[in-house]
């Protein structure tokens, strides 16, 4: 499988070519404009590029862009149907240059030449001694690659400031180290890490001890089950890229000792990757912790915590008014009895007889009530 | 016949107009008190005596009326609530504790944060006292508070009597 880059500017060329190379076998980006690449063209690491008819000038563009977009390692072949346009060619950093109309089976093997002879070459030159990124090969990856040389080599994984360590014992991972966690719990942490970095040395005659003891392949299906208990955890979580954030409108109540951990990180905005990052506990258990912590709202997604302690601050001065009424509505005991004062005469506006009122109010009673207030009132 | 005897405490009389403007009372004036005369029917009474407090509320007519009192009607914005000088709903609580008592805060619509819930029963402040909202637009939101005054917390606190 093959992920290619092509500039052709010729519909019809872009349509020979994918059928040289269908997908879903080989990835095809076409670019026809060289002012305009899409975005993600940048992010892909393409096997070889091919500038497919296009004028000189316009390939040396396509070279001068591919370089400024961080592509310069990719191999470009031209091909043109014009034998002058050829030698031309020739004069640009190219890796090779195909004179149109060539036989298909003859284009492939020169494709395949260029593609596999590079790789050949670059392990010759740095032999187990190398550097990559971990979007590229992650530490199922690594483990297998350096597994198949058979050598010992330690390995340093780095990502946004985490930092690991695994050392390899004639191919088998014999320690691994993070931060105060090693082996499987240090494992367990590093096999999520797909953004950073990872640097690969030969350890020479170093003496190196098995502080692991598994074989990799038990390592590597330990690693998987992690992969995917997370994955299904993972579903009824919000994205590890999200920000949450303690919600400080919600008394916590008791506590597990995780759950204390994990509000205590959350007192600043934190992702649940970083999370379980900073965490030593086993990650299944926090993320089953966060379940629990995101449905209670004791932490959120910190825009809507955000946005909720902005409405409580707005309702604040309300709620310290309730507070205070309630306390005057309080039963409280009578300070002193006030004796009764009798009136000797009435004031000749006095109109109406006072009469002990009925404390006891009938159903009846309730529901003429309610229709002469409400009934009327609406 | 039967009379329930209200008492209704405003900050300046103010509110009183508008809260009781759906009421079909007839005024009338007793011991120096503006007293409103609501008929539920031929043989059930509400008398509603109107205290400011500005004006003062004499203690002698409060401790008279305490003993028979069904209800009692507490009319204020939010403002009034907060700036309220000498404690005076305190002092005023404190004599008339065993009364069920609301207090109406005038709002204009939407302006508290309150659901329809609280909008209808009302927040609790005590066993026997609620919170109610009302808007002078709004004549259910009226009808509502005077319905919890008469009617819900008096049959409410009858039942827990009996």
């Amino acid at each position: 499988m093959y992920d290619i880059l092509v500039y052709a500017t010729n519909p019809e060329s872009v349509t020979e070519i994918k059928e040289l190379f269908p997908a879903p076998v080989h990835q095809v980006c076409v670019v026809d404009e060289n002012d305009d690449w899409p975005v993600d063209v940048p992010e892909t690491l393409f096997d070889f590029a091919l500038a497919w008819e296009a004028p000189v000038q316009e390939v040396s563009k396509f070279l001068e862009k591919q370089q400024a977009v961080g592509l310069g390692f990719v191999p470009v072949v031209a091909l043109t149907r014009d034998s002058s346009e050829a030698d031309q060619l020739f004069a640009l950093p190219l890796a090779d240059v195909i004179t149109l109309p060539t036989p298909r089976a003859l284009f492939m093997r020169t494709i395949e030449t260029l593609v596999h002879g590079r790789k050949r070459s670059e392990e010759d030159r740095r032999g187990m001694n190398w550097q990559g990124s971990l979007s590229e090969f992650n530490l199922i990856d690594l483990i297998q690659m350096v597994d198949a040389g058979r050598r010992s080599v330690e390995a340093r994984l780095s990502q946004e400031g985490l930092n690991g360590r695994l050392v390899f014992g004639e191919g088998v991972l014999c320690d691994a180290q993070f931060r105060a966690l090693s082996g499987s719990a240090a494992l367990k942490k590093m096999v999520f890490w797909s953004r950073g970095s990872f640097q690969i040395r030969e350890l020479g005659d170093e003496a190196v001890t098995n502080e692991i003891k598994l074989q990799n392949q038990e390592i590597l299906l330990q690693l998987f089950e992690v992969l995917a208990k997370q994955d299904q955890l993972s579903r009824d979580l919000p994205d590890f890229t999200t920000q949450l954030l303690r919600n400080p409108l919600m008394e916590p109540g008791e506590l597990t000792g995780l759950q204390s951990k994990i509000l205590g990180q959350c007192q600043q905005a934190i992702t649940i990757f970083e999370l379980l990052q900073v965490l030593d506990d086993d990650g299944e258990d926090i993320l089953l912790e966060l379940k629990i912590m995101l449905e209670m709202n004791l932490i959120g997604d910190r825009v809507e915590v955000e946005a909720a302690i902005r409405e409580a601050a707005e309702t604040s001065n309300f709620s310290k008014v309730i507070s205070s009424i309630s306390s005057i509505f309080k039963r409280k005991p009578r300070e002193s009895v006030v004796e009764y004062q009798f009136y000797e005469s009435l004031p000749e506006e006095s109109l109406l007889p006072l009469q002990f009122p009925a404390r006891e109010l009938s159903e009846d009673d309730r529901r003429l009530i309610e229709g002469k207030l409400l009934g009327g009132s609406q | 016949m039967r009379i329930m005897e209200t008492i209704v405490i405003s900050q300046d009389g103010q509110y009183q107009q508008e809260l009781m403007s759906e009421l079909p009372t007839l005024r009338q004036r007793v011991y120096g008190v503006d007293v409103d005369r609501l008929e539920i029917s031929e043989d059930l009474i509400v008398h509603l005596y109107h205290f400011s407090l500005e004006g003062g509320i004499a203690g002698e007519i409060l401790d008279h009326l305490q003993g028979h009192l069904s209800a009692m009607v507490m009319i204020a914005d939010l403002e009034q609530i907060r700036n309220q000088e000498n404690n005076d709903l305190d002092e005023i609580r404190k004599t008339v504790n065993n009364v069920p008592a609301i207090l109406a805060i005038r709002s204009e619509k939407d302006v508290l944060p309150y659901n329809r819930d609280a909008k209808a029963s009302g927040l609790l402040l005590a066993d026997n006292a609620r919170m109610f909202f009302w808007d002078p637009e709004d004549k259910r939101s009226k009808g509502i508070v005077w319905n919890a005054a008469l009617n819900t917390l008096q049959f409410e606190t009858v039942n827990n009597l009996l």
